[in-house]
């Protein structure tokens, strides 16, 4: 497929085009294109563009919601052809909203981003009690606990999650990320997580390097 | 009604007079701001570890403007219901829950669009409930109004779920100005009967939370689209009928503020710390609309010492508060909570009038700064 195919594909997913991008998504598979290629430089690389205009502010919540909604309908046509070959999957995440919380967008838009960057998600949705994050890691092996809290009266839960992670042993094998609009670096460090970052791209991008 | 004193015994202040309140929000107040926290912001039932601390202190510092919460009509209800927002047979998501499941407050309660158009259109219908508003009490010479929550795009979420809605204005336009133009119905009644006889309230106070922590929900383009139009016909409207329109927004809201002034909004609350530069706002619209300032609670009220709350009141008066014109209101950003100690609390209402009179009377005597601007106020 050439440049133009990559050009519509992308401009179809930042659009929310979502016939377009089935309809795109399978031609290329009948023409031999690698699932993986279509992947990269169509799909992922289209949630790119939309991660930097998130971060310049120029694009909102709906086109960011719009756009991961194409994705995903891309993600299921190309699933079964995405064998694991020599592509090692990126590291499970463990993500949710602390007790008390409610809020559930910004945690959303964070599941999105790490997707987009290959991450899998495991979306415990919101109002978490402690044990449950310690829960989801145990069954699922994850390494990376995500919680967002967007109350002040609700962002003293991380501090219980972190404990549970101690007293399950597994304090050493998590790295637990916090946001939400509340939280600052300083309160993240005084509660020992290990990533803060104020907004979801540069979380994303920060996650990889440091699993790099 | 000329104003009462009797009626506030322990006010450890003045009340202002409807007039005054008037006088503040068209720009021509000469006497100090006025106080409106209202009881959407102020909750002591809330908080029952401290109710009664905090309705000792509402009675010695009362709101110099009266907002009345408008009663809630249900969510859900069966046909030939007048106060209910859906009366679609079996519409409710939470009868269709699995014993034990939980439901969360978005997507899984967002009605799809065959159900809603099966609503009927003229409901809820604000003439239905006994009283428009909860615990009512006669004039006794304050301003007054009611508030009624959720204007525009917050009632699209209410039947949307939040995420459907931020999409829908790509997916399913027409169905959203479709739902909007029924909204529109709702408004007016409620509009109707608040300044009928029956309440003759000088004011409509909305919330609409469209902006949020570093930038608004959506971008102008969508506001102009669809909450514009939708906003602009219910301010007419209640101007119309001689109320004086409200509105809260949280987060940041700056696109849009030119639109609000040129839609001829009244009042504007809270321009929240953090999202926004103050006196910016200040500066470029200080002048054109009554600022309704709300001082911060996720880190200034909570986890400052009440020296910080004194001074960020010092600093928000100095910037919003025209001495001789007005053009400011006073309030909490947003619900005052459990975590904001009592201390921060009663400096905050006490600094409120006391501040308030000061620079009332003298003048001001500069620009006081934001504790924030010197040290790092967090939990
Ligand atoms: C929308 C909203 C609601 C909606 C939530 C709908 C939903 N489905 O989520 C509703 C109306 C239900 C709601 C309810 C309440 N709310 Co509210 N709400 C908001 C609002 C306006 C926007 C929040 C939002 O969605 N932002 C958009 C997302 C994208 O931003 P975000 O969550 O910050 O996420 C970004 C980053 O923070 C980061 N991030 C988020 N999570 C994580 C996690 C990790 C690991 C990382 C690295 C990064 C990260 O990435 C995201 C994208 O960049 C804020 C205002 C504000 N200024 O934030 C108030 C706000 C959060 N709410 C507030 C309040 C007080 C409440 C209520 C108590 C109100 C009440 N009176 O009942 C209730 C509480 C309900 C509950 N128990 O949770 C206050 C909190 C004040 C405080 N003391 O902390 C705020 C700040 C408003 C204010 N001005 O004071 N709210």
């Amino acid at each position: 497929m050439d440049q133009a195919f990559y050009e519509e594909l992308i401009l179809s997913v930042t659009r929310g085009k979502v016939k377009d991008v089935d309809r795109l998504c399978r031609e290329a598979l009948e023409n031999g294109v690698s699932a993986f290629k279509i992947l990269d430089d169509g799909l992922l690389a289209a949630m790119q563009i939309v991660a930097e205009r998130w971060k310049n502010g120029t694009v909102f919540i709906p086109e960011v919601l719009i756009a991961a909604r194409a994705l995903n309908v891309g993600l299921a046509i190309l699933e079964p052809y995405l064998v694991l070959g020599n592509q090692k999957p990126k590291a499970k995440v463990v993500l949710g909203t602390v007790k008390d919380d409610l809020h559930d967008i910004g945690k959303n838009i964070v599941g999105l981003m790490l997707k987009s960057h290959g991450f899998e998600c495991i979306d415990l949705g919101v109002d978490v009690a402690p044990a449950k994050f310690v829960e989801a890691v145990k069954e699922s092996g994850a390494k990376v606990v995500c919680m967002s809290a967007l109350l002040t009266t609700s962002m003293i839960h991380f501090t219980e999650v972190v404990q549970a992670f101690k007293e399950a042993g597994l304090r050493d094998s998590v790295l637990i990320c916090v946001g939400g609009a509340p939280v600052t670096a300083t309160f993240a460090s005084q509660i020992e997580a290990d990533i803060f970052e104020p907004d979801a791209v540069t979380f994303a991008e920060h996650l990889e390097r440091r699993l790099a | 009604m000329p104003l009462d004193p009797s009626k506030f015994p322990k006010a450890k202040k003045n009340i202002l007079s409807r007039e005054e309140v008037k006088a503040i929000l068209r720009g021509e107040g000469k006497t100090r701001p006025a106080q409106v926290i209202t009881p959407l912001l102020f909750v002591p039932e809330e908080q029952p570890e401290r109710q009664e601390f905090m309705q000792n202190l509402i009675e010695e510092y009362p709101d110099d403007a009266v907002f009345f919460e408008y009663t809630r009509p249900a969510n859900f209800g069966k046909p030939g219901d007048r106060y209910v927002w859906c009366d679609v047979e079996g519409a409710d998501p939470m009868l269709k829950l699995k014993p034990g499941a939980t439901i969360g407050i978005d997507e899984k309660t967002a009605l799809d669009w065959e159900t809603i158009q099966k609503i009927t259109r003229d409901i809820p219908d604000p003439f239905a409930p006994k009283s428009l508003v909860q615990n009512f009490f006669e004039d006794d010479g304050r301003y007054r109004g009611v508030f009624w929550t959720r204007l525009s795009f917050e009632r699209l979420w209410h039947f949307r779920g939040m995420s459907e809605t931020l999409m829908d204005f790509y997916l399913n336009p027409d169905e959203i100005k479709d739902l909007l133009d029924r909204l529109k119905h709702v408004l007016m009644r409620a509009i109707d009967r608040a300044s009928s006889d029956e309440y003759k309230f000088d004011a409509i106070a909305f919330t609409d939370d469209i902006g949020m922590q570093d930038r608004p929900f959506f971008s102008e383009d969508i506001f102009i689209e669809f909450l514009k139009p939708h906003y602009k016909e219910v301010i007419d409207y209640a101007h119309s009928k001689g109320l004086d329109v409200w509105l809260h927004t949280c987060g940041n809201v700056e696109p849009f503020i030119p639109h609000f002034i040129e839609m001829g909004l009244d009042v504007l609350h809270p321009i929240q710390k953090y999202t926004m530069d103050e006196k910016k706002i200040a500066e470029l619209y200080g002048d054109k609309i009554c600022i309704w300032a709300g001082m911060e609670v996720q880190r200034i009220l909570p986890f400052g010492t009440p020296e910080d709350v004194r001074q960020e009141m010092r600093f928000l008066m100095d910037t919003f508060y025209h001495p001789g014109k007005g053009h400011a209101v006073f309030s909490s950003g947003n619900r005052l909570g459990k975590d904001i100690p009592n201390e921060n609390m009663r400096a905050f209402f006490e600094e409120m009038y006391e501040y308030g009179e000061k620079i009332a009377k003298e003048g001001r005597s500069g620009q006081n700064e934001s504790p924030a601007t010197t040290k790092d106020i967090h939990p």
